[in-house]
């Protein structure tokens, strides 16, 4: 059953993925990496060239690809209509281009759309006849994960609907870093990805940890205070560190650590009820972030510490690998020993488990201090990407996000099972909806708004009556929620 | 016939019932910490009556939207939407009326309308779909914070006659000398946010005391699945209780625009651990089944003192009251902790 669980959340993972790529390969043949980089190589040529070249280049650029001609005319006429504005009306018709949403282009391509849903939907109906004689079917339409995953799918099937170079990837040979979208999704994710990580333990335990975005900023805040510790003397950020590198990575750490452990008793020794133990430290940690950094704003130019946040390995940004880091350690140590299967049995009977032999409260123990001390890595993630400190909103609402990534993969807020891939999926469904709704231009602000119509959609799909609803329907054998405590 | 009817207690040892231990307790934390000020400050003007009416002045929005949450918490419940909602009020009375110019009372009925459809869509979530409470009120905060930055990405000030008179209405003090009566000094007064959250806490308190409707947010919150074996109402109740605490949070919201006078999308931001940690402090158990009006009362009375206590004492920076907020909810959940794990072993023995 547990395995069998896992291995779903394995599949469904490497569905993800592998659907990313096939809609990347499609977005590619579709015409928009050509497209757009058409585009961008005609706007600095409309800066130099004279004019009539310019014009000849747009065309040209526009001419490759048939589909968005019309875009390729507009630019014409406006270069015919005026030449002392070219420059100017060039980029805007670009960067409206850019945006998307206001070029029509998209409308064009429904047709495509269609066939892409029918694609898809033929390649999930090859799958259930497959997974018919190996009873896939039924597990599948009772996870949650299932349409946590379709969710995805289908804000990205809108993605490469509106912009196919939504799925284009760079690589940017100065800077050494792949560049694209969905690059971005995950780079942006690893401080809520790697937080998850914890939090998934945590809710598996039947808790809650809400202080990890306070821990966020503690964290933040110890490194700058180790970095800038001569904030006082010198105030231009230069590239140095005032105390040894080590302390600016162990020291918030390990206060971290620290902090998780003050959750963890409150929570095992003393029995009191997670929120409200984990409340005391989100209320009282952004206070102490500041006392720690007097309430000013530190920065740092230092090289090294730029390097968690900013910094990339073979093409990777350095916050991915951390957390794909984190993510197979979380998996291996709950996977491979027996912590997991553990941290479950707290999770559905604390009592019965410590009578049965398990040091119930040492687990639980090790779980919030686990989840402090990855909330500190995410704070020094968080920290060295903005190569500063910021105490009020270091890490907002770091503790809903992650709490709703891992609630999105599949995992049951009353405690028990956990499924670690399904978080990952929730985190980056999270970021896809953020990302979304940046790069189509819509304003960021009303982001908030979209996040929660698309999760208000996840989470009544996941919902125990629609799941059981949905799994009569499909004639499956059990109308128990599988995976559920109290079903 | 059975007489099941209990005696009648005398009147002092009804008051001292040991259910209301809690209460207590944040009554004398309260008077410790304000004993503490007025000694501290007393020469500054801490014990004034202007000082101990502007804790209600400056707290009257959080204590509104107090009054829901505690009926939320007792049932076993959580809102994180309140602040949201709140915010989204003034967002709605900014926006309706400096820029379209509608009446703003208008616009207040408006935001009663979506912030009460808004708690009762949240509670039938809760109920009927099964999903956790911190979830489906984390979605509507999200919801309501997204729509307040659709309406306006900038603060909009509000100048309208019917809101400045009503902001600037005030009950004035006055005491006897000498024969006479005369205005207290420093002038003491109350203003319309007072009065309706004072409102609210005793309308509350009689919901939670002597209705049908009240006996049964206690039983959910004791333990739902006897409430429901009881035949209780049990769908019904909490769906309604959803939908107070969303008339709550408007209302809250309506006394933060008579303070501040304009509407900003990130009004309050935060502001629902102030409610939640101010209910938590008056005794409310976050596991359901326990709390009071009267202790939810004294709660955002003893979290407004420290702030108050940080302006008078003028040399600690505002970020301490943080840490004594998250003190004393430590020391009250301790306190919480030792009373129920010794009516536990009362309970065995």
């Amino acid at each position: 059953m547990n395995n069998s669980k896992n291995r779903l959340g394995l599949a469904l993972l490497a569905v993800l993925c592998v659907a990313m790529v096939a809609m990347g390969i499609w977005g590619f043949a579709l015409g928009g990496t050509v497209t757009l980089s058409a585009a961008e190589m005609a706007a600095p040529v409309a800066t130099e060239a004279p004019v009539e070249d310019a014009a000849a280049a747009i065309e040209e650029a526009a001419a490759d690809t048939a589909e968005d001609a019309a875009a390729g005319e507009e630019l014409a006429e406006v270069v015919e209509d005026s030449t002392v504005s070219l420059q100017e009306s060039a980029i805007a018709e670009h960067l409206a281009e850019r945006s998307g949403l206001q070029s029509f282009a998209y409308l064009k391509r429904f047709p495509l759309l269609i066939t892409g849903i029918l694609l898809g939907a033929a390649f999930v109906f090859a799958l259930m006849i497959m997974g018919k004689k190996m009873r896939v079917p039924e597990n599948l339409l009772h996870s949650k994960l299932t349409y946590a995953v379709v969710a995805e799918l289908a804000i990205l099937m809108v993605c490469l609907w509106i912009r196919p170079d939504f799925f284009s990837i760079r690589y940017e040979p100065s800077s050494g870093m792949l560049i694209g979208s969905l690059i971005t999704i995950l780079n942006r994710s690893a401080e809520i990805t790697i937080i998850a990580m914890g939090m998934t333990l945590v809710i598996a335990l039947g808790g809650t940890d809400i202080s990890v975005g306070a821990l966020v900023a503690v964290s933040g805040a110890l490194a700058l205070k180790f970095l800038r510790w001569d904030i006082d003397v010198y105030t231009t950020p230069g590239d140095y560190t005032v105390q040894p590198f080590v302390w600016v990575i162990v020291v918030p750490l390990a206060v971290c650590l620290l902090m998780g452990l003050f959750n963890g008793t409150l929570v095992a020794k003393l029995n009191i009820q997670p929120i409200i133990a984990t409340l005391i430290l989100m209320v009282a940690g952004r206070g102490i972030a500041q006392i720690v950094t007097d309430g000013k704003q530190y920065t740092t130019g230092y090289a090294p510490f730029q390097f968690i946040g900013g910094g990339s390995v073979l093409g990777m940004p350095m916050p991915v690998v951390i957390s794909i880091v984190v993510v197979a350690a979380v998996a291996l140590f709950t996977r491979k020993t027996a912590f997991g299967m553990f941290v479950e049995s707290v999770g559905v009977n604390r009592s019965a488990s410590r009578v049965s032999g398990l040091r119930s409260d040492r687990i639980i123990l090790i779980v919030y201090m686990l989840t402090g001390f990855l909330a500190g890595i995410s704070g020094l993630i968080y920290s060295s990407r903005i190569s500063s400190c910021d105490s009020n909103n270091a890490g907002l609402n770091y503790e809903m996000d992650a709490i709703l990534a891992v609630v999105i993969g599949g995992t049951s807020m009353s405690g028990g099972k956990f499924s670690i891939a399904g978080t990952v999926i929730g985190s980056i469904i999270i970021r896809t909806i953020v990302t979304f709704v940046l790069y189509f231009g819509i304003t960021s602000e009303s982001t908030m708004a979209f996040k929660a119509m698309i999760i208000a959609v996840v989470i009544v799909l996941q919902s125990e009556p629609v799941r059981n609803w949905m799994a009569k329907r499909s004639k499956a054998r059990k109308s128990v929620v599988r995976g559920e405590v109290h079903a | 016939m059975l007489n099941t009817q209990p005696k009648r207690r005398s009147l002092i040892s009804r008051i001292l019932n040991p259910k209301y231990i809690m209460v207590y307790s944040t009554v004398a934390v309260f008077l410790v910490i304000y004993l503490v000020g007025a000694i501290a400050y007393g020469d500054k003007g801490f014990t004034t009556l202007r000082t101990f009416l502007l804790l209600f002045t400056d707290n009257a929005y959080i204590g509104i939207s107090a009054v829901g949450m505690t009926m939320v918490l007792i049932t076993g419940g959580i809102d994180l939407s309140v602040a949201a909602v709140a915010s989204l009020t003034g967002m709605f009375i900014a926006y309706g009326n400096t820029i379209l110019g509608i009446n703003p009372f208008i616009c207040i009925g408006f935001a009663l309308i979506v912030g009460v459809g808004l708690g009762l869509l949240m509670g039938a979530t809760i109920h009927y779909l099964n999903v956790p409470p911190f979830i489906t009120t984390l979605t509507g905060m999200f919801l309501a914070r997204g729509v307040c930055s659709l309406i306006s990405r900038e603060s909009i000030p509000i100048s309208n006659e019917a809101i400045d008179a009503l902001a600037s209405w005030k009950l004035t003090f006055y005491h006897l000398v000498d024969g006479q009566w005369e205005k207290i000094k420093p002038v003491a007064t109350i203003n319309f946010s007072v009065i309706l959250f004072l409102v609210m806490i005793v309308i509350g308190a009689i919901i939670l005391q002597k209705t049908r409707f009240g006996r049964n947010v206690y039983a959910i919150g004791g333990n739902e699945q006897s409430a429901k074996l009881m035949g209780l109402p049990v769908a019904r109740t909490k769906v309604l209780v959803y939908g107070f605490n969303g008339l709550c949070s408007v209302l809250a919201g309506v006394a933060y625009v008579l303070y501040v006078k304009s509407g900003w999308n990130l009004a309050l931001q935060g502001g629902e651990l102030d409610v939640i940690s101010a209910t938590v402090i008056g005794g409310t158990l976050l596991t359901g089944g326990v709390g009071y009006m009267f202790g939810t009362l004294c709660g955002v009375l003893l979290k407004g003192t420290i702030p108050a206590l940080i302006t008078f004492n003028g040399t600690l920076s505002s970020w301490w009251g943080k840490i004594a907020t998250g003190a004393l909810l430590l020391l009250f959940i301790l306190l919480q902790r030792a009373v129920v794990s010794g009516s536990e072993r009362k309970k065995k023995v």
